[in-house]
């Protein structure tokens, strides 16, 4: 057997801790299971077939995006990429004018920025759309508009947090993480195999734990993000 | 040690011509019936020529009957249709499971749909095995999310036993990258950009790190973006590392180097290539040259139409010295980025080489600043790092007006910008070289 090719990870990604970017390198089987923490959540909103989903992002996020991207494949949706910078933020607005996208994962400070430079008003872009921001920033912005549908989607050190349709704070699989807090900052210590082993990891990641469950169902706390 | 495994990541890449020309016309035929159907634009500009696939029974039928289209057709096609696919394909298509679109140099993105699985990617797994990747391998990937999903290329990366490691696109990225470099070894690197050699110059300038040390694990690399310059070539020799260019096949595919440096490999059991007159639709001899127009043959979507690149370049259908038998092509430049400055043709290959021979622009970022398609005069916007100025910017400024001047025998204009501001322009891996503003 060749054990160099069976030993290496799926693919190596990044997350934020607190103490900077670290590479985050994904066994298959973690692939996977994020895939069905995502199609936990995106189930609750039920969308219809082929729905064309906006997902704003770059390549520092695969650890969010890849397994997001399986999942909205395997039920049949059709992902689009616009990046995550204020540069391409006309492309984002391409997207959004061109097709009929009730989805959008992703939107952030410099996007909205981006869309505003060139002359765009985002809280009329994103009206009557299932928006997530990726930022608490965008996603304060964004709150003037109560036609927007607004979730988060954020990185939460190695961790995926997403709310679902009923809000109220970010998910976190609680089969993957044990999650605990330090003074408000989440500290996450995995709980299954993985191909890195995270023990008590301080990401730099602060919020408040609602421990009430929530209405999709779901197991395990939720975390509503704020300042240190 | 012996490479246990074979030469060539597939086979075909050695394929005999004559195979290789059945094969192609056995694809273009399956591939005609399999997506006509799907693809509205093609059954448009079919029908408009009084065309059906019926009518096509070999190579010959197709390079006879078969209309041409282009990104601004495809364009067209999307706005007066309000098709977001541009016709393409249709969204309620289930073998369509990503909506890309081109990068927008040009200002407006073109759609490209795409299965989850495009000829490129496997296309760069052949080139990557080329460099010497081999199953259990590490390859540092920064690179962009508009041109794919970034589950697409994973499939073919799995397949091949490659653990890619990714990064953002981005210089600021780069002291994460030989972090990378140094704790994963990898052997390949895909993509290379002039904007990360830039900042891997400065990296290593300002930390006084041995590039030499820190790329030893790297078989290579591919660069790609726009054309690889003679100085930032030599840097990049500097510190042991040889490229293979790369850059796409109409869209459709890719297009990469070999060891032999002679040429893009155009993989054409992927794409029917024609090389024809630019202002026409005849074929021009090979070592002519021409415009690159390339047929999908074996994408799991999109149809066989016969795509105006706007490439001009030379092809060459001899064997290569790397083994292959696929034909190669030389760039010369696109089309719509030739100017013409009091009668004289200028492309932005003839000006690249005379900003980068300077220190404060040795970056080579530069613009042509196109007013219109014949000019009576040449006008840069040239980017410089101050850091680098040894004069004044009005020294700096009149020695490049002189020189391009010279050389190319038309009057120059200069406008200085600094480096930074041009790379914002991007897209990340290229700026735009001709602009109208």
């Amino acid at each position: 057997m060749n054990t160099a090719f069976a030993e290496r990870p799926l693919f190596v990604a990044s997350y934020t801790d607190a103490n900077g970017r670290q590479f985050l390198p994904l066994s298959q089987a973690e692939h996977d299971r994020r895939v069905w923490f995502y199609r936990r959540i995106v189930d609750t909103f039920n969308l219809p077939a082929r729905q064309v989903v906006l997902i704003i992002s770059d390549y520092n996020d695969h650890a969010l995006t890849i397994p997001l991207q399986t999942q909205l494949h395997a039920d049949s949706h059709i992902p689009c990429y616009a990046e995550n910078t204020i540069f391409d933020a006309r492309r984002t607005e391409n997207f959004l004018r061109r097709l009929d996208m009730q989805f959008v994962v992703g939107i952030n400070t410099p996007v909205l920025d981006g869309l505003e430079a060139a002359g765009f008003k985002p809280l009329e872009l994103f009206a009557n759309r299932i928006v997530f921001a990726r930022d608490e920033a965008a996603y304060q912005r964004l709150s003037a508009n109560s036609s927007i549908t607004l979730r988060r989607w954020m990185e939460i050190g190695p961790a995926i947090g997403m709310e679902c349709r009923h809000g109220g704070g970010l998910h976190i699989d609680a089969n993957e993480w044990d999650v605990e807090f330090n003074n408000g900052e989440v500290v996450l210590s995995s709980r299954l195999a993985t191909y890195v082993d995270f023990d008590k990891v301080h990401t730099g990641f602060y919020g408040s734990a609602v421990t009430e469950l929530c209405d999709c169902g779901r197991d395990g706390l939720r975390i509503i993000p704020r300042k240190p | 040690m012996t490479d246990r495994y074979p030469k060539f990541y597939s086979a075909v890449e050695t394929l005999p011509r004559e195979q290789l020309r059945q094969l192609q016309e056995k694809r273009l035929l399956a591939q005609l019936q399999r997506t006509f159907a799907r693809s509205p634009i093609m059954r448009h500009a079919w029908g408009e020529a009084g065309v059906h696939p019926s009518d096509i029974r070999s190579i010959e039928d197709f390079q006879e009957r078969s209309p041409f289209i282009s990104q601004d057709l495809i364009r067209k096609f999307r706005d007066e249709y309000n098709d977001p696919c541009g016709g393409l394909a249709e969204l309620s298509d289930y073998h369509m499971t990503t909506l890309t679109t081109t990068s927008g140099t040009t200002g407006d993105p073109s759609p490209m749909p795409q299965r989850i699985r495009v000829s490129s990617h496997e296309n760069y797994m052949r080139d990557l095995w080329h460099i010497g990747a081999r199953p259990g391998d590490y390859m540092i990937a920064p690179l962009f999310t508009f041109r794919g999903g970034p589950a697409n290329g994973l499939t073919a990366n799995k397949e091949a036993g490659l653990t890619s490691i990714y990064f953002n696109h981005m210089p600021d990225e780069v002291p994460r990258m030989i972090a990378a470099q140094k704790k994963f070894q990898p052997t390949v690197w895909t993509l290379m950009s002039s904007p990360l050699l830039i900042a891997l110059e400065q990296y290593f300038e300002k930390t006084g790190e041995d590039g030499l040390q820190v790329f030893s694990s790297l078989k290579g690399a591919i660069f790609g973006g726009e054309a690889l310059s003679p100085r930032l070539q030599k840097l990049a020799e500097s510190w042991g590392i040889q490229f293979l260019e790369t850059t796409a096949l109409g869209d459709v595919a890719a297009a990469t180097t070999c060891s032999a440096h002679d040429g893009f490999h155009a993989y054409e059991d992927s794409a029917f290539v024609e090389c024809l007159d630019p202002f026409g639709d005849t074929p021009v001899a090979d070592g002519e040259i021409g415009e690159l127009v390339v047929t999908a043959i074996s994408d799991a979507l999109l149809p066989p139409f016969r795509f105006r690149t706007d490439d001009l370049v030379r092809i060459n259908r001899e064997p290569c010295p790397c083994g292959r038998t696929h034909l190669r092509f030389h760039m010369l430049g696109r089309k719509g980025d030739q100017i013409i400055v009091k009668g004289r043709r200028i492309l932005p290959l003839d000006i690249r080489a005379l900003v980068e021979s300077k220190h404060e622009t040795a970056s080579g970022l530069f613009q042509i600043v196109k007013r219109a398609q014949e000019m009576d005069e040449l006008r840069l916007r040239v980017g410089y790092n101050p850091a680098r100025l040894s004069g004044s910017p009005d020294v700096l400024i009149g020695w490049l007006q002189e020189t391009i001047g010279r050389q190319l025998d038309v009057p120059v204009k200069v406008e200085l910008v600094l480096d930074d501001d041009l790379l914002k322009l991007g897209p990340p891996h290229k700026i735009p070289r001709v602009t109208k503003s």
